[in-house]
């Protein structure tokens, strides 16, 4: 480089991309190497030394580095590995106990559209997506109103005051999840974290003997898969498919979400996790909100990284609280205001009239409708059109016989259901 | 700040870099910032040749006053503006997100921004036929949502095709991934290799929050210090590469109910220009069978443009966010 | 599980040192705390951190079972999986009847009849099995001084004349009620918070609570802001006793509420 001195002011060529002189081109904005997760020990032992930034260690050699600043080989190591792996165009392997290392990474690396790239375009996450079935509820318009079930790579939050059937729907979809693929289903397994106690084996049989005889009644007899699937197809079968976990207070549910990657390691079939419900342990017992609002921020990261990478649901549900503002006191979400934005998609469940209703107030991609349902002992149905005025109280436990259909219909964008009408 | 080290100028030899060093001067701060009579008696190295080097590094190392008229030719050859896709927030905006400045949305959930965000990119994408990074940290992003808004807008197939090439995604959950991959970014521009980020202009985080909160608060006090290094790192992407930069954080409720956007008051100096987001959707679900339409309103809360508190309405529908 | 000293986890002493130091002692605060000031207090590199963190979530992860399991156990067991009200519609709508190991709950205006209900089950309960009973004792926690051993004995007497024909069986049946009166809310908290001893020793296979409702409303007026949070807490807790009870000891919870 040419260097002339104009009154003690070095002059440098102008280049078309960078004219600002705010930094010379030698000395880019380098990383920080205080923004690494570094103990504070190590992070100071680096500075006293003079190492600030990543293009100071990145050539180093193990040995060289432990010496310079006075620590361990193992942790120069380490180090070094961080900073290596932060610069190159791929993603970094998951710290893993070293025998499931190998294999996780594989199958993370199937799982992903990106593999081990970092970005990916846009036309290939639509692959993905489209590629991606939803998770049928049984319940047509609520499925509709889902855009087809509810997604996979995304949190699902069902709100609603007690007994309005948020437990109900989460075991119909651990049932449903189930679904063979040449029926159009995930054809997955469901992990069911109960911190309530709700969960019922009894009630779980009965909605996946109902499948089972929906199934065997839709099946087309000339379908050679179909059959064979059907086969096999038993309550006992959907019931050994969900794998259940009772939390008894929130360090059992944090160690569990810790240990989920080596668990779905383990069960590789599973398509939904299910957290019924993640306000209870957060509601009684927490004196102090500000630690509580770091614990689900870090819960609700984990479990979107979770469900991002191996390609599966995530279901929550959440109680109500009452809030009493400037108007009439009504429900609210529970876990305040923060949690809000924690998951992508929000129903909230409630009463009107002595109906049930569902109502999306938070989705990506579609609008915000609310439609009605019902529970049945078969399960979460859908509340027929024309028997309006006679479905009085969806306690009823009629045998409702749910509408024919194959659950590979894509169901054609109708106009917006209103409510309304069904009031007639 | 880079080390001493041998070659950074004809003075500097190993004997001069050795001599240095062992006197407790590692760095190009350190010289800088001692005195050199003290350093000529403890290093043994004469008097001239120190001061060569420190003027010598001062002229390479220190930065220069620019002249306001170069400054402004200068911001007004690089500097672009891009629309949003929406009228009324364009002119709420003076024209819409400016390169070389970061732009928050913030609001309530389920307020429209990460609607707002994919409505952005789509018209980036389709529009000013630019390339746009979307960074997602909380799993909002919707390809399918993306392709229904460009098909709602009477975009062709063809035109859709192109422009989803020129869109790319990456999902974060981490705030260190985050960092390590606009690390890359930069990286990538100044080597050119990948022709995508030659034309980048729109980097879209959505959201900022949701990477850092989790390591605010509690005994500590580096998750602080991460969250300026997030600020320092996206600033210098939006100024040096002249890129927009648009960003989404939450709001919070903070003591009592008065709303606020989280991240606090270190957080608010960042952002170049914040919008609010509100609605007028009431809370109680019960209500939701009314079938009612829901008015929003997008307010500046902090403009080094525009005057603040002006608002406009929007509406979000099948095309993403419109008058 | 929560509260398991980290000391008992096979860690480095010296890093448990360190985290005792910093007020970490339980799984429960090291799980709570985040990677940061992990990193701070420790002085670990992230890999080892990690480790840790790993084993102290396998030490407090809950057991795993399959829905299956659990419906083959709950059938198979010697004990019902239901204990039958004697009334057959509520048993039928019920599935069988009030579910063991879970809180059910009756609510109504008073004078509806909840604390005669409440008394009748705990007839039921020390019949044995064959009859549709639990064969067990009946805990009844009484807020409200509302039960009555005069009427308990009545219904023996009237609903099953067989069975209780001679003096041993009413002294049987009142031997295995045991009444627990509790007028505030701190010391029903602190009698089920204790309670897991007397449920061994005495055989307990029902608890009575009668009523959840009626010390809450004499001590927290609930026009006051500030005591609806402290009000939902202590529910709460007593809910989370309850339930713990109900499942480790297989017995069905029975609680009254006002409306």
């Amino acid at each position: 480089m040419f260097i002339h001195y104009v009154k003690g002011h070095q002059v440098l060529p102008r280049t078309s991309k960078h004219f600002r002189i705010y930094a010379q081109s030698k000395t880019k904005m380098q990383r920080d190497l205080g923004s690494f997760p570094l103990p504070p020990v190590i992070r100071v032992k680096l500075k006293d030394s003079g190492f600030s930034v990543v293009e100071d260690v990145i050539e180093m050699k193990p040995t060289e580095l432990s010496r310079e600043i006075g620590i361990s080989k193992e942790e120069s190591l380490e180090i070094l590995k961080m900073v290596r792996e932060s610069t190159s165009s791929s993603l970094p392997c998951q710290p893993k106990t070293p025998s499931n290392s190998a294999s996780s990474s594989s199958q993370r690396q199937q799982q992903h559209p990106e593999g081990n790239k970092r970005t990916v375009t846009a036309l290939e996450m639509l692959r993905y997506e489209k590629s991606s079935p939803a998770i049928v509820t049984f319940c047509e318009d609520l499925d509709e109103m889902l855009g087809g079930g509810v997604p996979l790579c995304k949190i699902t939050e069902l709100c609603g005051a007690p007994g309005v059937g948020k437990t109900q729907t989460c075991i119909q979809l651990a049932v449903d999840v189930q679904i063979p693929q040449c029926f159009g289903g995930v054809e997955g397994e469901t992990i069911y974290i109960d911190t309530e106690g709700s969960f019922l084996p009894q009630r779980a049989a009965d909605i996946a003997v109902a499948m089972v005889g929906h199934c065997r009644r839709i099946a087309d007899t000339n379908d050679e898969e179909q059959q064979t699937a059907l086969a096999e197809f038993s309550m006992e079968k959907l019931l050994s498919g969900i794998h259940c976990f009772r939390c008894h207070d929130y360090t059992e549910l944090l160690a569990l979400v810790n240990l989920l990657p080596e668990i779905l390691d383990k069960h590789k079939k599973v398509k939904l996790i299910v957290i019924d419900s993640i306000a209870f342990h957060f509601r009684h017992d927490f004196d102090d909100f500000s630690l509580r609002t770091r614990l689900l921020n870090g819960l609700a990261q984990s479990l979107i990284k979770i469900a991002s990478d191996y390609r599966l649901a995530v279901v929550l549900t959440n109680q109500m609280t009452t809030h009493i503002g400037n108007g009439p006191s009504h429900l609210i979400p529970a876990l305040g205001e923060s949690w809000g934005h924690a998951c992508t998609i929000r129903i909230i469940l409630f009463w009107k009239d002595n109906q049930r209703y569902a109502n999306l107030y938070k989705s990506p991609n579609k609008q915000e409708m609310t439609v009605p349902y019902q529970i049945t002992m078969d399960g979460l149905r859908s509340v027929p059109r024309l028997e309006n005025e006679q479905a009085s109280t969806s306690t009823s436990f009629r045998h409702d016989e749910p509408q024919d259909g194959n659950e590979d219909d894509h169901l054609n964008p109708c106009k917006r259901l209103r409510p309304s009408e069904n009031q007639r | 700040m880079t080390l001493l080290s041998v070659g950074l100028c004809p003075a500097l030899t190993k004997e001069t870099v050795d001599a240095l060093n062992g006197g407790g001067i590692k760095t190009v701060l350190d010289f800088i910032c001692a005195d050199v009579e003290d350093l000529a008696q403890k290093c043994s190295i004469s008097y001239k040749v120190l001061q060569s080097i420190r003027r010598l590094l001062l002229a390479q190392y220190s930065s220069f006053p620019v002249n306001g008229a170069d400054l402004h030719d200068d911001v007004m050859s690089s500097v672009a503006i891009l629309s949003t896709g929406c009228s009324s927030l364009d002119e709420l905006l003076d024209g819409g997100l400016y390169t070389s400045e970061l732009t928050e949305i913030t609001g309530g959930p389920a307020t429209g921004k990460t609607q707002l965000c994919m409505t952005t990119a789509a018209s980036v994408a389709t529009t000013a036929q630019q390339n746009v990074l979307y960074i997602d940290t909380n799993g909002g992003f919707s390809s399918q949502r993306l392709q229904d808004i460009m098909a709602a807008r009477g975009n062709t197939d063809k035109i859709m095709a192109a422009a989803f090439q020129r869109l790319r995604c990456a999902r974060t959950f981490d705030l260190f991934e985050l960092l390590s991959l606009l690390e890359m970014t930069k990286s990538s521009m100044d080597s050119g290799s990948d022709a995508f980020y030659a034309s980048l202009k729109l980097v879209v985080v959505d959201s900022v929050t949701a990477v850092v909160a989790p390591v605010l608060g509690g005994q500590q006090t580096e998750g602080h210090g991460m969250m300026i290094h997030l600020a320092r790192s996206l600033k210098a992407l939006a100024v040096e590469y002249s890129v927009a930069v648009l960003l989404t954080n939450n709001q919070v409720r903070g003591d009592g109910t008065q709303r606020k956007p989280a991240l606090g008051r270190t957080w608010s100096h960042v952002p170049h220009c914040r919008l609010l987001l509100t609605h007028d959707r009431s809370d109680d679900a019960s209500l939701c069978t009314v079938n009612r339409p829901i008015n929003r309103e997008a307010r500046i809360i902090k403009s080094g443009r525009q005057p603040i508190n002006v608002s406009c309405t929007f509406k979000i529908d099948d095309s993403g966010i419109c008058s | 599980m929560a509260l398991r000293k980290i000391q008992r986890l096979g860690i480095e002493p010296p890093i448990v040192e360190r985290l005792n130091k910093h007020g970490i002692f339980t799984c429960q605060d090291l799980l709570s705390k985040t990677k940061l000031e992990l990193l701070r207090m420790t002085g670990m590199t992230d890999s080892r951190l990690t480790a840790i963190l790993l084993v102290a979530s396998r030490a407090c992860v809950p057991r795993q079972t399959t829905a299956l399991c659990m419906y083959d156990r709950a059938g198979s067991e010697e004990l019902p999986a239901f204990f039958r009200t004697s009334l057959t519609q509520l048993d039928h709508v019920l599935h069988g009847g009030l579910p063991v190991g879970t809180i059910s709950e009756i609510a109504g205006p008073p004078g509806c009849g909840k604390t005669q209900f409440c008394i009748m089950l705990s007839v039921l309960a020390t019949l044995p099995v064959a009859m549709g009973g639990l064969d067990g004792a009946v805990a009844y926690i009484d807020t409200e001084s509302a039960f009555s051993a005069e009427r308990l004995v009545e219904v023996a007497r009237c609903r099953f004349p067989n069975h209780f024909s001679q003096d041993e069986a009413f002294v049987a049946l009142t031997s295995r009620v045991h009444v627990y009166l509790e007028s505030t809310c701190r010391s029903l908290l602190a009698r089920l918070q204790n309670f897991e001893e007397d449920l061994i020793t005495k055989g307990i296979r029902l608890v009575i609570l009668d009523s959840v409702a009626s010390l809450v409303r004499k001590e927290f007026d609930s026009s006051l802001q500030g005591n609806m949070v402290e009000r939902t807490n202590l529910l709460s807790k007593q809910a989370a006793i309850l339930k713990y009870l109900a499942e480790s000891f297989s017995i069905p919870t029975f609680q009254n509420s006002k409306l």
